[in-house]
C-alpha cells in the first residue's frame, strides 16, 4: 500500500518538476491527481496499520514519519479547496515522496496500548498536534514562496519561479490561513495532552523539555498571529516569521527526540508503554 | 494548362515582412471586398475551394486547385480588380506556398507564430472571422474545412501547452501583469492617476477592464483632471491631496511633466503605517521620473519606472521566442498529420476502384464455377460472401497499405497512376460476361 503511495507521490513530483520547465497545465493537473491518489493509499495504509496494532500508529520513527507526511498530504488537499498555489504541489510532493521512500528503510517498532480512554485521548492529542505541524510546515513553504516572489518583484529580476508563483496577496492570505488553523489545532492538541497527563500521571505539566518547547512554539505562533492582527508583521516579515517558527518546531520535534531526555522520546523511539 | 491531379493546397499573399506598409494598406480587404473576391474565385473553375484573409499586416488567399500556376495568376487578377490596383505594384511582394509548406503556414499564422508581435491573441479571431466568410460564401469544402479546424486546434493547443501568450509584451500590459502578481485580483483596488499621457491612460483603461473598483485622477489643472476622471467614470482630486491619497489607494500611475519627484521617500514609512502596511504599487511612466526610486526599498512598496517596465517587456519577448520553439514542433506535428490525412483522401478513390474491380472478378469466377457444378443456390450464401471479402482483403492488404504509406518523399501521384494503369481502373476493357454479371 505504501509502495503505491510512494510511487504516486514520486510521479507527482516528477510531473510538477516538468511543469516548471514546460508550462503545460495537463502536467500540473495530473500531478495533483497523483497526490490525491497517493493520499488515498497513504490513508488506507494508516487505517490498516491502526487496526492491526489497535491504536493510532504514531509511535516509532517510521510511524511518526508516515503520520506526519500523511497529515501534510491531507492538509495540502484541504488548503487547495480554498487557495490555489500551484508550486505548493511540487514542494509538498517532494517532501511526501522523500518521507514515503525513507519509511521503507526504517524498522517497524512494537508498541502496546492498554487503556481505551487513554488510546482515545492519545489519538486526539496526536492527530491535533500532527495536523498543527502540517499546517505550520505548509505555512513555512508558503513563507519561502512569499520571500522568493517578493524578491522577484522588488529586485525587478523575474526568476524561474516568477510565472508559476501566485500573487503576494494569495501567498499572504493562504499563509495566514495555515498559521491560524495550525494555531487552533495546536492549542486544542496541547490542551488534550495536558488533560491526558492529568488523567494518567496526576499532574498537568511536567517540566519535560518537549513540553517546554511546545509551549514556546505556541507562544511564538501566538505572537505571529498577534503581529499579523495588528498588521505590524505583514508581508515579508510575516513570511520570515513563519519560516523561523517552523525551524523551531523541527528542533523541538527532532532535536528533543534525539538529543534530549524527554518523556515523549520513548514514544518516538517506540520503546515506551502507556 | 499544367495540371496536378491532386487538389493542391496553395497559399499566396503578402505580410509585414514581404510588403511595405504602403502596399499593405492599398491591398487591405474589407469584409465586403472579401465576399466579392470569394464570389469571383467561385466563378473560376481553377479554384476547387477558396478562402481570403486580410488584417492590417497581411493579405492572403488560401485555395485548393488542380492548376496551381493558373490559379495564382487568377488571384492576382482578382485582387487587382477588387482593389483597383495595378498588378505590377504588388506582385513582387507576394509569396507562394504549396502542400506541406502551405499547411504549416496556415497553422503558424493562426497560432500567431507569424505575427509581428509573437503570440498576440487577436489573429485567431481574425482567421475565424475570415473562415466564417468563406463558409457563408460556400467557397470552402472538405479540405479547407478540415484545414482550418485543425488550424484552430493547433492554435488552442499552443496557447495551453506553451507559454507563448503568457508574457505581457507592451508596457501597459506589463504593468497590469505586475499589479496582478502583487494584488491577485484587481477588483476592489483603487487607482490613482497622476498627470495624463497616452501610455498612462492606456494602463488605466486596462485596469478598468480588470474591474478595478475606482479611479481617482490628480492633475495640476483641476478641470483637466475632472475631464479625464469622467472618461473612466472616476473622480478627480486636487494635486495637493496626492500624499494623503496614498493612504487609501493601491496602485498609482504617474505621468506628469514635473522636473522633480512628486512623491518622495520621506514620510513614506508613516504612510505605510497608516495604511496598515497594505501593499502599494507605483507605476512611474514619467521622464523625468515622478516617484523617488528609493521608495522601492520601503517594505511592501513596489516602484517600477518606464525602464523597469521596458526590461520586463524585453525579457517577455525573449520568453515568447523560447516558447515559440516548442510551438513550432506542435505545428510541424499537426501539419504532418494533416498532410497524411489529405494523402489518404487522395488515395481513397483508387482504393475503392481497386477493391471494386477485384471483388467483381472474384465474385464472377465463383459464380461461374458454382453454376457449372449445379451449386447455384449456394452462391448467395453468407459463407461465400465472407470468402469473397476475405480473398479481396488478403489479396489487397499489402498494395493498399503501400498506397496509404508509400514512405516520405515518394511521389504518390506516380504510384497512383501506375496502379490505375496496371489494373486498368480507368480503361473500359473488362470482359462482357463480368460486366453483365455485375449488372445483375
Amino acid at each position: 500500500m505504501m509502495m503505491l503511495a510512494a510511487s504516486a507521490y514520486t510521479a507527482a513530483f516528477a510531473l510538477y518538476l516538468m511543469y516548471q520547465i514546460k508550462s503545460d497545465t495537463v502536467l500540473r493537473k495530473t500531478g495533483f491527481a497523483l497526490i490525491i491518489a497517493g493520499a488515498f493509499f497513504h490513508t488506507a495504509y494508516i487505517c490498516f496499520t491502526g487496526f492491526e496494532i489497535g491504536h493510532i500508529p504514531a509511535f516509532g520513527v517510521k510511524n511518526s514519519l508516515l503520520l506526519a507526511s500523511w497529515s501534510v498530504a491531507v492538509y495540502f488537499l484541504i488548503l487547495f479547496l480554498k487557495y490555489r498555489v500551484d508550486l505548493l504541489g511540487g514542494a509538498v510532493s517532494f517532501f511526501l515522496s522523500i518521507a514515503a521512500v525513507a519509511s521503507f528503510f526504517l524498522p517497524q517498532s512494537g508498541f502496546e496500548g492498554q487503556n481505551d480512554l487513554n488510546i482515545f485521548m492519545i489519538a486526539l492529542h496526536v492527530f491535533l498536534t500532527f495536523f498543527a505541524n502540517a499546517a505550520f510546515f505548509t505555512a513555512c513553504i508558503i513563507g519561502v514562496f512569499y520571500i522568493i516572489q517578493e524578491r522577484n518583484l522588488k529586485e525587478k529580476k523575474h526568476g524561474v519561479f516568477f510565472k508559476n508563483l501566485p500573487s503576494l496577496e494569495i501567498l499572504e492570505s493562504s499563509g495566514n490561513f495555515c498559521i491560524t488553523s495550525g494555531f487552533i489545532a495546536l492549542t486544542a492538541g496541547l490542551a488534550s495532552g495536558i488533560i491526558w497527563s492529568r488523567h494518567v500521571f496526576g499532574y498537568f505539566f511536567s517540566s519535560d523539555p518537549k513540553e517546554i518547547w511546545s509551549f514556546i512554539v505556541w507562544l511564538l505562533y501566538a505572537a505571529i498571529i498577534h503581529g499579523r492582527f495588528t498588521s505590524e508583521w505583514r508581508g515579508r516579515k510575516a513570511a520570515v516569521m513563519s519560516v523561523i517558527g517552523f525551524c523551531i518546531i523541527v528542533f523541538s520535534f527532532v532535536g528533543i527526540n534525539i538529543f534530549m531526555d524527554s518523556s515523549h522520546t520513548q514514544y518516538f523511539m517506540g520503546s515506551g508503554k502507556i | 494548362m499544367s495540371r496536378s491531379n491532386n487538389h493542391e493546397i496553395i497559399v499566396t499573399g503578402m505580410n509585414h515582412r514581404t510588403a511595405p506598409v504602403e502596399i499593405r494598406e492599398q491591398l487591405s480587404l474589407s469584409d465586403a471586398e472579401i465576399e466579392k473576391g470569394l464570389e469571383l474565385m467561385k466563378g473560376k473553375k481553377v479554384f476547387k475551394e477558396a478562402f481570403l484573409f486580410s488584417t492590417c499586416n497581411r493579405v492572403e488567399a488560401v485555395f485548393v486547385s488542380d492548376y496551381p500556376e493558373e490559379a495564382v495568376k487568377k488571384i492576382y487578377e482578382i485582387l487587382a480588380v477588387v482593389k483597383n490596383v495595378p498588378m505590377s505594384d504588388f506582385i513582387s511582394s507576394f509569396y507562394e506556398l504549396k502542400g506541406y509548406e502551405a499547411v504549416k503556414h496556415i497553422f503558424r499564422v493562426s497560432s500567431s507564430l507569424d505575427s509581428m508581435i509573437l503570440g498576440e491573441p487577436q489573429i485567431l479571431g481574425q482567421v475565424k472571422g475570415a473562415y466564417k466568410c468563406a463558409t457563408a460564401a460556400g467557397s470552402s469544402g472538405v479540405i479547407l474545412n478540415r484545414l482550418f479546424h485543425r488550424a484552430f486546434q493547433a492554435a488552442k493547443r499552443i496557447r495551453t501547452e506553451t507559454g507563448i501568450g503568457g508574457f505581457a509584451v507592451s508596457i501597459s500590459y506589463a504593468a497590469i501583469e505586475l499589479a496582478k502578481k502583487i494584488f491577485g485580483e484587481l477588483a476592489n483596488r483603487k487607482v490613482l492617476l497622476i498627470g495624463a499621457g497616452e501610455m498612462a491612460e492606456l494602463a488605466v483603461e486596462h485596469l478598468v477592464q480588470n474591474k478595478i473598483s475606482h479611479v481617482f485622477v490628480a492633475n495640476r489643472t483641476f478641470e483637466k483632471g475632472l475631464d479625464l476622471a469622467k472618461r473612466f467614470s472616476g473622480s478627480a482630486i486636487r494635486f495637493e491631496e496626492v500624499s494623503s491619497a496614498l493612504e487609501w489607494v493601491d496602485i498609482i500611475i504617474s505621468s506628469t511633466g514635473a522636473p522633480d519627484y512628486i512623491v518622495e521617500r520621506k514620510g513614506m514609512k508613516q504612510i505605510m503605517k497608516n495604511r496598515k502596511h497594505r501593499p502599494l504599487f507605483f507605476i512611474d511612466i514619467a521622464v523625468p521620473r515622478d516617484i523617488d526610486p528609493e521608495i522601492n526599498k520601503v517594505d511592501n512598496v513596489y516602484v517600477y519606472d518606464v525602464d523597469d517596465l521596458q526590461d520586463v517587456v524585453d525579457t517577455n519577448i525573449q520568453e515568447r521566442k523560447k516558447e515559440s520553439f516548442l510551438a513550432e514542433t506542435i505545428v510541424e506535428e499537426m501539419s504532418q498529420n494533416f498532410i497524411s490525412w489529405k494523402r489518404n483522401l487522395q488515395v481513397v478513390p483508387t482504393i475503392v476502384d481497386l477493391r471494386g474491380k477485384v471483388k467483381q472478378i472474384v465474385e464472377y469466377e465463383i459464380y461461374k464455377t458454382m453454376k457449372d457444378n449445379n451449386l447455384e443456390n449456394a452462391v448467395n450464401s453468407e459463407a461465400v460472401s465472407k470468402m469473397v471479402e476475405a480473398i479481396c482483403s488478403r489479396l489487397l492488404h499489402d498494395p493498399i497499405n503501400f498506397l496509404k504509406e508509400p514512405g516520405s518523399h515518394r511521389d504518390i501521384d506516380s504510384y497512383l497512376s501506375l496502379v490505375r494503369t496496371l489494373f486498368g481502373l480507368d480503361s473500359d476493357n473488362s470482359t462482357c460476361e463480368i460486366k453483365d454479371f455485375s449488372r445483375k
